[in-house]
């Protein structure tokens, strides 16, 4: 069973990684990290019982990242994607920007099996404005819980046109930092394999 | 600048604000006083100086020029044809008027880009300071490429001379290291990752921006009002002749600091006095 991390450049899809599989993966703070695609072993626990299974994690470079690797990139996820069972689309809570996404959704949809599910993991939740973390609680503050509600909603109206298999239940707020929804996600990539195997 | 300068001037503030008592008519005598509104007139057609705000979406254009010329904002209406892109006319202290655009941000989705690239492509050519604003949190540097090479590049292909000046905001949510809230300034990592996110952006931007280097990247926080001074300064600069309209006034970044440290330098300061 193989996962792969898309996603912008800076989107946080290393740190995702590692923090969903307890992972060492090369993280960067201002320039671009990863620049081909990784392969790392990794186990995913069972959300239920606690048991394990071993998966291939795929790290991707983000795109975007300069006009000048955009296609070298795009021929490697257009190679990597009928590959994949799952597909964790790696997106940062706070930018209003979707363009790239749009793009590399629309260059990689011949790429895109038909049986291929997807999350969307939307990153640094902790950080969406107020910016006002309930560190007492270890959650998001109601206001922040409230700008996470409509930034889903906002970040499936600009996705759905380009993947139109996308529901709002796809869509998975998280913060590495604050260990906030990472069970959620390891859930969905969990149930998404064991749907997969069994059909298959 | 002589007191004869300094009086007309504020005599010219008095006269365009539109409050000027009747008592001042009286005291210019009625030709003297036609004269004056005859220069005020005159002063109001030749144009401002037009700051044209550019940026992707969610960059912070707006708090940048809120918190740039806070206290003299005067009057923000749409151009022309869109509700996207605003008009902010700032009256200065110092005399003179400034035009801001603060335009919509490009990227949020294609649907969206066509119509807002088709505003840039109009209001880009009536600049005579383009401030392009970045996001230091952001890695991406593919969409700005693009959005210089298909919309900032081709909209300033006549030879005008115009100057661009290129900033980067959110200086404060950059890491590793991390925001000093008591001094409200970054801390020493914090500052090494800034400079180094300049260098990988002058890079990146080398081949639009000919001459870019990390230097010439004005770095600061909008939202802690970190480094405005030296924002306002550079598009001063900029504005080459115009220069003198523009005297600087940005929000005091102290006022943000912690209290107790506000309260420390103000006992000093009025020992000191």
């Amino acid at each position: 069973m193989r996962v792969a991390f898309l996603g912008k450049c800076g989107a946080g899809k290393s740190s995702l990684i590692n923090a969903l599989f307890g992972l060492n993966l090369r993280t960067g703070s201002y320039q671009a990290t990863t620049l081909s695609l990784q392969r790392v072993q990794a186990s995913l626990i069972n959300p239920g019982d606690g048991s394990s299974i071993g998966i291939e994690i795929v790290d991707t470079p983000g795109f975007a990242e300069s006009q000048e690797t955009k296609d070298e990139y795009l021929e490697a996820y257009a190679g990597l994607l009928p590959t994949i069972d799952h597909l964790v689309w790696v997106v940062q809570s706070h930018p209003r920007t979707f363009r790239p996404d749009q793009e590399a959704l629309l260059d990689l949809t011949p790429a895109i099996h038909s049986s291929l599910t997807m999350t969307v993991a939307l990153t640094r939740a902790d950080t969406i404005g107020p910016n006002n973390w309930d560190h007492h609680a270890g959650q998001p503050s109601a206001e922040q819980l409230q700008a996470l509600t409509e930034q889903a909603d906002n970040v499936l109206s600009k996705l759905m046109p380009y993947a139109p298999w996308l529901t709002r239940h796809d869509i998975v707020p998280c913060s590495t930092t604050k260990g906030y929804g990472l069970s959620a996600v390891s859930e969905r990539i969990w149930d998404a394999l064991v749907a997969r195997q069994g059909t298959g | 600048m002589d007191k004869k300068t300094t009086f007309l001037k504020g005599l010219f503030e008095l006269a365009q604000s539109g409050h000027a008592p009747d008592s001042l008519r009286r005291a210019l005598g009625s030709e003297t006083a036609d004269r004056l509104e005859r220069l005020v007139s005159q002063e109001r057609a030749t144009n401002p100086p037009r700051v044209v705000v550019i940026g992707k979406a969610g960059v912070g254009k707006t708090t940048t020029i809120n918190n740039l010329f806070s206290a003299e904002f005067r009057v923000s209406h749409a151009l022309r044809g869109t509700s996207a892109a605003q008009l902010k006319e700032f009256g200065l202290r110092g005399g003179g008027v400034l035009h801001i655009v603060d335009m919509p941000g490009l990227g949020e989705g294609l649907v969206e880009d066509k119509i807002f690239e088709e505003i840039y492509r109009e209001e880009l050519p009536k600049a005579d300071v383009i401030l392009y604003v970045l996001e230091a949190d952001e890695r991406l540097l593919g969409e700005d490429q693009r959005i210089f090479n298909e919309v900032i590049l081709p909209a300033l292909a006549d030879g005008k001379g115009r100057s661009l000046v290129v900033g980067l905001n959110k200086v404060d949510l950059l890491g590793p290291g991390s925001w000093d809230t008591a001094l409200n300034y970054p801390d020493e990592e914090l500052e090494k990752a800034i400079h180094g996110r300049c260098t990988d952006i002058a890079r990146k931007l080398a081949s639009q921006v000919r001459g870019l280097e990390a230097k010439n990247i004005n770095y600061y926080s909008a939202e802690l009002r970190y480094r405005l001074d030296e924002l306002q300064i550079t598009l001063i600069k900029a504005a080459g002749k115009a220069a003198w309209k523009l005297p600087v006034q940005t929000k005091d970044p102290f006022e943000l600091a912690s209290p107790e440290v506000q309260e420390i330098v103000r006992e000093w300061r009025e020992a000191q006095e």
